[in-house]
């Protein structure tokens, strides 16, 4: 695939929030050539692309903590404070949270799997490829797992 | 609309605990904004080039201000719970109360809020009347008509079923109040956050402010208070209680001198954030501006002003001029938010935002509360929010000339903490713009100094370019300049007319006058201090022998160029910001 469609694939669909992030299943299929590897938990490198992956996995992390907390935060509110119309209107916009918290943490999800994707487009390579790279050259990098 | 038996029942142990539960989430999320920021948006900023980077980069601010939005709306929702529980505990205390009375004196509270009573009559058969809420005045319950009544329960009754009426009513209202103001904080679906989406949340804050006034009151933030003891303040409250505030009132603890700089620079990150929103919303509701502006007006005028475009400037010039300037402004300091990690270069910190008038911008390079060195720069004559980019970018070079030093970390902050003057000629020879903004600047200092730990926490330089050295002269003319060097730069006088009056150790001013910079020449007849002794004088400035500042050297020209980089100019400044005083190059 051209470096530019991948990036549409990867960057351009983040305004449709219906649809599946392609990307995830980009970077979490080897391709079919064989070449590289998508498996996007492998060990990353020092790059940068990388770097910002990790972290948007751990705020996907972070953010599903977020939505546990407001979950449990919200239990039990509208049996114990029968009547009040506060409560009534907390259940309306507890909804509405939990939505755009949810749309959040699949963000990081997606931003993850491509952030890394793109860093491998990059030229920046996980430490395991490096390694057989290193170890088996001049020869080409050897299939994983076929 | 709860009833008084759902009054009494209601558990409003279970508000707070939702409060919590969103606190934790508006918390986290603020963390996780700075997560983005410095650990996705540093990382992959300018690493490569393309629009396909560049998409990238706009999707992470996107999730930055996801999670910037949701520290301040589920901010707002904890407080509120907050607010209504806390609110809500007067009524309840004040019906069980009532209940409490009514059981004591056999009376029965039925379900309509009305109190049966037993009559207590000599006169009557004995049996049982019930007393209803809202006794006529001036039949007060209780009181006037229970005095000499035939029957003395029944004032008793009608007290206690006012009382539950009141009870009641109180918590309605209350309850009203808020469901308003939380039914406003929905959030709409999606990820995007624009300018309509900010908007709504300053509206919500506001909205917020005067529904929860009662419960968290802005008049407890101090204000006109010395740095100490808005510090003392903030430290006397708890954890909740400081991240209400900072999400209730962002512009109130964004200003405020002596809290910690991370907490002022969330504050006014929202500020910012809000604020261009709602210029951008404004810019967009004045009609483009009419072309051409002339037209030909006839053989005897020649072109002239269409008055079309006459029109249309007398009503939107000014006010779209203004706009545009606060507008260039804030880009220039998303600008430096955008560059952190950019060859090393350290967060930004935020500690002073306004869009009012000639604008407000303090924007520090690496967090001054930890950093070994702290510089803060004035900037002089025509300064204002719309240009603050330069100044911004002076002490980013500084930073870096300083961090090249290797003497420990630093901070350069950029301080556009005063008004100053606009027009070289008109208003650049008075002295009260240096006058009204000094006291603003000793405040900040030692709001930092006390931030920082003591005078001994951070080595601090107070530097001041043109017209900043006046102000810097008269903050120290004026109170105390809480600095451990100050460095001038093209100084038109500084009120003062000796180096020993800038409340620093001797040995501690340094100057600097470049060649072909007209400015100190013509400006002491307006600033210069003077000198009372022997080998003194009148109209002293610091590039002047009997003031006792050092003078050093310089390899740049004018009166603008004291910041460029990699000059000597520069690294002598570093030198004394770092305190590698040793490395100064003197005027020979």
């Amino acid at each position: 695939m051209a470096l530019n469609a991948k990036w549409d694939e990867l960057f351009g669909e983040t305004s449709h929030p219906g649809q599946p992030p392609a990307s995830m299943n980009l970077a979490g299929l080897p391709s079919p050539d064989g070449g590289g590897s998508g498996d996007p938990n492998l060990k990353a490198d020092e790059g940068p692309w990388h770097k910002a992956g990790n972290t948007a996995g751990e705020l996907r992390t972070s953010t599903t903590t977020s939505l546990t907390d407001l979950d449990s935060a919200n239990e039990g509110v509208t049996g114990a404070t029968a009547g009040f119309d506060s409560s009534a209107a907390l259940t309306e916009i507890f909804g509405t949270w939990k939505t755009r918290l949810t749309a959040v943490r699949d963000e990081c999800g997606r931003l993850e799997s491509a952030l890394k994707s793109a860093g491998r487009d990059f030229g920046e390579r996980e430490a395991d490829t490096q390694r057989k790279i290193a170890a088996e050259s001049p020869a080409p990098a050897q299939k994983k797992g076929n | 609309m709860p009833t008084w038996q759902q009054l009494r029942d209601v558990k409003l142990n279970e508000y707070t605990d939702a409060a919590d539960g969103w606190g934790k989430v508006s918390s986290r999320s603020n963390t996780d904004k700075d997560r983005v920021d410095n650990g996705m948006f540093a990382k992959i900023h300018d690493t490569q080039k393309g629009e396909t980077a560049t998409r990238a980069a706009a999707d992470v601010q996107q999730l930055s201000r996801n999670y910037q939005y949701l520290h301040t709306e589920c901010g707002l929702i904890r407080t509120a719970l907050n607010g209504l529980a806390s609110e809500l505990a007067a009524p309840q205390k004040k019906l069980k109360q009532a209940l409490e009375d009514a059981e004591n004196l056999k009376f029965t509270v039925k379900p309509d809020g009305s109190v049966e009573y037993p009559t207590q009559s000599s006169v009557l058969v004995p049996g049982t009347n019930t007393a209803q809420p809202g006794a006529p005045i001036p039949y007060k319950p209780g009181a006037a008509e229970g005095i000499g009544s035939p029957d003395a329960n029944k004032g008793k009754a009608e007290d206690i079923a006012e009382r539950i009426g009141e009870a009641v009513r109180e918590a309605n209202e209350i309850d009203g109040r808020y469901a308003a103001v939380l039914r406003k904080l929905k959030a709409p679906p999606g990820l995007t956050v624009d300018d309509a989406t900010l908007v709504d949340a300053a509206a919500d804050t506001k909205a917020m402010q005067q529904a929860a006034g009662k419960y968290a009151d802005d008049d407890k933030i101090p204000q006109g208070k010395s740095p100490k003891e808005n510090a003392d303040w903030w430290n006397s409250l708890t954890q909740e209680q400081r991240d209400e505030y900072a999400t209730l009132y962002p512009a109130s603890v964004g200003a405020l001198d002596g809290i910690p700089s991370a907490v002022r620079d969330d504050a006014n990150r929202m500020v910012l954030a809000e604020s261009k929103a709602q210029i951008q919303t404004d810019l967009k509701a004045i009609p483009p501006e009419p072309f051409p502006q002339k037209v030909f007006g006839g053989p005897r005028v020649g072109m002239i002003y269409s008055d079309e475009w006459i029109k249309w400037n007398k009503e939107y010039g000014d006010r779209k001029a203004h706009l545009d300037s606060s507008l260039n402004g804030i880009k220039s300091i998303e600008k430096r938010f955008d560059q952190t990690g950019k060859e090393g270069l350290p967060e930004a910190y935020l500690l002073g935002f306004s869009a009012e008038g000639n604008g407000r911008a303090i924007v520090a390079n690496g967090n001054p509360d930890t950093a070994d060195h702290t510089a803060v720069y004035v900037p002089g004559t025509t300064s204002n929010l719309g240009k603050v980019g330069g100044d911004i970018d002076r002490m980013v070079g500084l930073w870096r000339a300083s961090d090249a030093m290797g003497g420990g970390t630093t901070s350069t902050i950029t301080w556009l903490g005063y008004d100053a003057p606009q027009d070289i000629v008109k208003d650049a020879p008075f002295s009260h713009y240096a006058n009204d903004g000094a006291p603003a600047y000793n405040k900040f200092m030692q709001g930092l100094e006390t931030a920082q730990g003591g005078p001994d926490g951070s080595h601090t330089t107070a530097i001041g370019h043109s017209y900043g050295t006046t102000l810097i002269g008269s903050a120290a003319r004026q109170g105390d300049l809480h600095a451990d060097d100050v460095i001038f730069a093209g100084s038109p006088g500084v009120q003062v007319g000796s180096a020993g009056e800038m409340d620093v150790p001797k040995g501690h001013v340094w100057n600097q006058e470049a060649e072909d910079d007209p400015v100190p020449d013509i400006g002491r007849w307006g600033h210069g201090g003077s000198q009372w002794r022997l080998g003194g004088g009148v109209f002293l400035i610091p590039s002047d022998e009997p003031f006792g500042a050092n003078q050093m050297a310089t390899d740049t020209t004018g009166h603008s160029d004291y910041w460029k980089p990699d000059t000597e100019s520069l690294r002598n400044q570093a030198a004394v910001v770092t305190g590698e005083y040793g490395q100064v190059k003197h005027v020979e």
